[in-house]
């Protein structure tokens, strides 16, 4: 899952860099801002690369819940360790992601 | 960021977070000491953590549908849209304008439509797009495909389809000034491809030689199919109620579409019997230029046509138009007139009740046989009738539709009522056939759609996964069939996930016995058996297996499926009597009515496979026939599968040392595949494989030597240069070479086949028994005999080890060791191989003679080495018996 939205951002992306002139931004694409959801998505994926070296279990379970859509108990049973280690994780991974994708817009 | 750091940076913001935030600093500072970097970083953390918006705050879901659904296209005036490159406009009619594009990724071409006057309000997307689900289902040569179809931001709706070049039916015909039955086949496979369709439940409803392009190899392709009906989830304006006439060409229209009844397959039968009408006279039925709608519509609803025969009479023939097709005798005139009247019959009940019959009596035309409709029969009087008394006739039908309408109304109604009670199941199941169908509508490989599939997949894949959070049942079943897919991708880790978390939640929705588990499980289990992981790939599919029996009918075909499943596992595994006994007992259960016949070939063919493993070719040739047959009654004669068993075949024909035969086989399999895949598929690579392999066996190593090299190429750039196809073209490439006595090169290819096989199969498998014993055999050419004896035992150590005792590869790896110790003259050692490889080889069915004439050559020698001249002279005897003129064998 998280490969083929990566590649769909990275297409997406690609056709805006290198299209120029030819490509007509309509009004839908101006309100939803939609570009930064793919550029968001790239930087996600570089920064989550980046997570694995530094903790693999914890870009397993970033990857596993956000990605792979489980939920707490889910990823615990997954990754066997308990929910709260899940919940620590999540929380120091998610501000650590963030900080990771401003730095990067 | 080292990990050490990374921890430690966690440690403090877990700690400093407990604490209220006037106090943070201070214990950062008790904490760290003088480190101000990581007093810096995790107070960075604390702040983002604080501001608390980021994509991860997001759901999923919703990202994916911006990134997939909403993605911008650009208006049909800029030159990209999409993945595409717009380079020059085709044409323009109707509502729609259609561009000739280019995939930039991929570079090739495709039809963009766009069509303009129309729009999609959000409300009518579902419809649209599940229309078009089953449009891209439409799988057959002689259909273009339709890749994708969506609308623009604005509304505009769009299909990206297969580029066709070609001219029109009728312009070929008449250019090239064809004879009748030039036309007349040209007609049939017309047909045969809107059978296909109406088969998928799809009708085209726009059939006219505009859509019927014929290519320069004189292959038919039919444009637009269904797109008519898709039309009519569009919203239109107001002032343009008769939408479908509109788009439509009036000529080709069939009355009951003019008057807004009822359309279904035989509408197609109506414009295709107008189809034949113009290819024979050369002209429409009737001409409708100048008319207005109204009187247009009068026309077609009550004017009978001319005959064909009468419409040809006293015309001078258009020049290169009609000319041929005078010579039909008056009484083939007389059947043609009734075929086109039938065919455009008004009255639906008296037209060809299917394509089918109509192709039937185009075939009876053609083989002068009389036809099923003829005019003694009711409906050619009562086509007259009609004429004589058509007030009357035309209010009878009134309340004939009248009660057709009402007995419609009530089965539609019975069928909602039926469908609410099974809704989830229906659900679940249209859901996964539609999601795997839009992969094997031509295979995970089936070129330049294959990326935008998976796209297309995904998008609706996780729309659908969206819509349906509340029923982890099919979300369950969404993960498995997205699971299956990556593993038919060869990405076994996400397809493991995938199945992992389908299998859990079925676990958890259905408890841990239950049918839908024990499907995860056989699933799961065939994903292990792929992984090489053979011991876990039985466990689970015979856990599924018992599972489904425990709950299920023996015959049900869940249970077929289970069985046919771990057949497969013991396929893989190399248990060859134990998959022929369970493959054996899946065809059982699969052959009674009501199991789809193509879960029945499927088991066939793996039970073919298995014979063919264990070296039963006679029981794996047969079976593969009847696989064969079945495939070209379920797919057509030129899909894959088709290609796949003559593959097969091939194969048989192969080992029986029948080369030439084999060639036959490949040759046709390599013409489908070339057509299907194109010329650069890894596909049409291993074809040109075996294919070459055949030729290398009948020595015509030139043609052999350019189409492996040629594969060879196209497998590196595929799959990288460690594969077993790579392998399996080095193979060829180093018989080749060796029997052009390039020695060095075949020592290399064969060293580098051999290393790919150990490092694919992990050191276990009779494969790399083959490649070693390939490269004793240059060896031997090389009158190396003692490195050659020493990888031949190494081969029969692999081969005792993963094949089972017996096997013709066996046999002859024994008498190429025999041969090896000859020659170093160890007579009475070479004696007991070569003559266990040849008792081994006597065994079977229809052993490979070259191999055989070696070992009683050897042992003819042999015995008269060791003494032994009764036995010498007997073998002496049978060799020269079998014809010294045999080929002698060279590598496998």
């Amino acid at each position: 899952m998280r490969q083929l939205l990566i590649e769909a951002a990275r297409r997406r992306n690609a056709g805006k860099r290198g299209g120029g002139a030819d490509i007509t931004v309509n009004f839908d694409d101006a309100i939803q801002g939609s570009p930064s959801v793919g550029k968001d998505l790239l930087a996600l994926d570089t920064a989550l690369d980046q997570l694995e070296r530094m903790n693999p279990r914890q870009a397993l379970m970033v990857e596993s819940r956000y990605f792979g859509g489980l939920n707490v108990a889910e990823t615990a049973e997954l990754l066997e360790v308990s929910e709260a280690t899940i919940l620590r994780d999540w929380r120091a991974a998610k501000a650590w992601l963030a900080q990771e994708l401003s730095a990067a817009r | 960021m080292d990990s050490t750091r990374w921890n430690r940076i966690q440690e403090l913001f877990h700690k400093a977070a407990d604490h209220s935030p006037a106090d943070r600093l201070a214990l950062l500072k008790s904490e760290c000491g003088n480190d101000e970097g990581l007093i810096a970083d995790v107070m960075a953390l604390l702040a983002e953590e604080a501001r608390g918006t980021s994509l991860l705050d997001r759901d999923v879901a919703h990202v994916a549908h911006e990134i997939f659904a909403d993605e911008v296209l650009p208006s049909p005036s800029a030159s990209k849209f999409g993945p595409y490159r717009i380079r020059q406009k085709l044409g323009e009619g109707g509502m729609g304008v259609v561009y000739l594009a280019e995939r930039e990724d991929l570079g090739s071409l495709v039809a963009v439509k766009f069509l303009r006057d129309a729009w999609l309000s959000p409300a009518r997307r579902e419809r649209f797009s599940s229309e078009q689900r089953t449009l891209a289902q439409l799988n057959h040569p002689s259909i273009a495909r339709l890749y994708d179809a969506d609308a623009l931001a604005d509304g505009t709706p769009w299909f990206v389809m297969e580029y066709v070049e070609g001219v029109p039916l009728t312009d070929y015909c008449n250019k090239r000034g064809c004879r009748i039955e030039e036309r007349l086949r040209l007609f049939l496979s017309v047909c045969e491809a809107v059978q296909y369709a109406h088969r998928h439940a799809v009708i085209h409803r726009d059939l006219k030689p505009a859509n019927i392009l014929v290519k320069s190899d004189a292959t038919i392709r039919l444009l637009d199919f269904g797109i008519a009906k898709q039309l009519e989830s569009l919203d239109v304006p107001a002032t343009q109620t008769r939408t479908e006439l509109r788009l439509m060409t009036p000529a080709y229209a069939a009355p009951e579409q003019v008057r807004g009844g009822r359309v279904g397959m035989h509408t197609d039968v109506y414009s295709l019997g107008v189809i034949l009408y113009e290819l024979l006279v050369g002209h429409v039925p009737f001409d409708l230029s100048n008319r207005t709608p109204a009187e247009a519509e009068k026309i077609i609803v009550e004017q009978e046509p001319e005959k064909p025969s009468v419409a040809t009479l006293g015309r001078d023939p258009q020049p290169g138009a009609s000319v041929g097709l005078l010579s039909a005798s008056k009484s083939s005139w007389a059947d043609l007139d009734v075929l086109c009247q039938t065919a455009m019959h008004k009255d639906v009940n008296r037209r060809y009740r299917s394509v089918e019959a109509l192709m039937r009596d185009v075939e009876h035309y053609l083989n002068g046989q009389p036809l099923d409709a003829r005019p003694d029969t009711l409906g050619y009087h009562a086509g007259k009738f009609v004429r004589r008394n058509r007030r009357a006739v035309t209010i009878t039908g009134v309340v004939f539709s009248g009660v057709v309408a009402l007995v419609i109304f009530f089965t539609v109604r019975l069928a909602v009522a039926r469908n609410a009670a099974l809704a989830e199941a229906a659900r679940t199941q249209r859901i996964q056939r539609f999601m795997t169908n839009l992969f094997q509508g031509g295979d995970e490989a089936a070129g330049p759609s294959d990326d935008l599939r998976v796209i297309t997949l995904l998008d609706r894949g996780v729309q659908e996964a969206q819509s349906l959070e509340a029923e982890p049942a099919v979300q369950a079943e969404l993960y498995q069939t997205l699971g299956t897919i990556y593993q038919k991708l060869g990405k076994f880790d996400k397809a493991e996930s995938l199945l992992q978390f389908s299998l859990e939640k079925r676990k958890s929705v259905f408890g841990s016995d239950h049918p839908q588990v024990a499907e995860g499980l056989v699933a799961f289990g065939l994903l292990r058996s792929d992984q090489a992981q053979l011991e876990e790939a039985k466990k689970f599919v015979h856990e599924g297996l018992e599972m489904s029996k425990r709950h299920l009918p023996p015959n049900h075909p869940a249970v077929a499926r289970a069985t046919s499943a771990l057949g497969k596992v013991f396929e893989d595994r190399g248990e060859y009597p134990k998959a022929i006994q369970t493959l054996e007992e899946a065809v059982r259960l699969q052959t009674t009515p009501g199991v789809p016949s193509s879960d029945l070939s499927v088991s066939m063919s793996e039970l073919a496979n298995s014979h063919f493993y264990a070296g039963h070719y006679a029981e794996s040739d047969s079976l593969n026939r009847r696989v064969l047959e079945m495939d070209r009654e379920n797919y057509g004669p030129r899909h894959p599968h088709i290609a796949d068993d003559l593959i097969n075949l091939g194969a048989n024909q192969y080992e029986w040392g029948h080369y030439s035969e084999a060639e036959r086989f490949y040759r046709q399999a390599l013409e489908i595949i070339q057509a299907w895949y194109g010329e650069d598929h890894q596909e049409t690579a291993s074809a040109l494989t075996m294919l070459g392999r055949a030729l290398v066996s009948q020595k015509r190593f030139d043609e052999a030597a350019a189409m492996m090299n040629e594969a060879l190429r196209i497998q590196e750039s595929v799959y990288g240069k460690v594969h077993p196809r790579v392998a399996s073209a080095l193979n060829e490439l180093g018989k080749i070479a060796q029997q052009q006595q390039k020695l060095e090169e075949a020592e290399a290819d064969f060293s580098r086949m051999a290393a790919i096989y150990r490092e694919v199969y992990n050191g276990k498998h009779y494969y790399i028994g083959i490649a070693l014993a390939n490269l004793g055999g240059v060896y031997m050419e090389k009158k190396e005999f003692a490195r050659a004896t020493k990888l031949f035992r190494e081969a029969l150590q692999l081969y005792s080890e993963t094949l089972p005792a017996g096997h013709p590869t066996e046999g002859i790896g024994r008498i190429r060791l025999g041969r090896a110790l000859l020659r170093q003259g160890r007579y009475a050692e070479a004696e007991s191989e070569t003559l266990a490889g040849y008792k081994i080889l006597m065994k079977q069915a229809s052993p490979p003679i070259g191999y055989l004439q070696n070992a009683r050559k050897d042992l003819a020698e042999e015995y008269e080495a060791l003494k032994q001249p009764e036995n010498a002279t007997k073998f002496r005897a049978e060799y020269e018996k079998e014809g010294a003129g045999s080929p002698p064998a060279g590598g496998r």
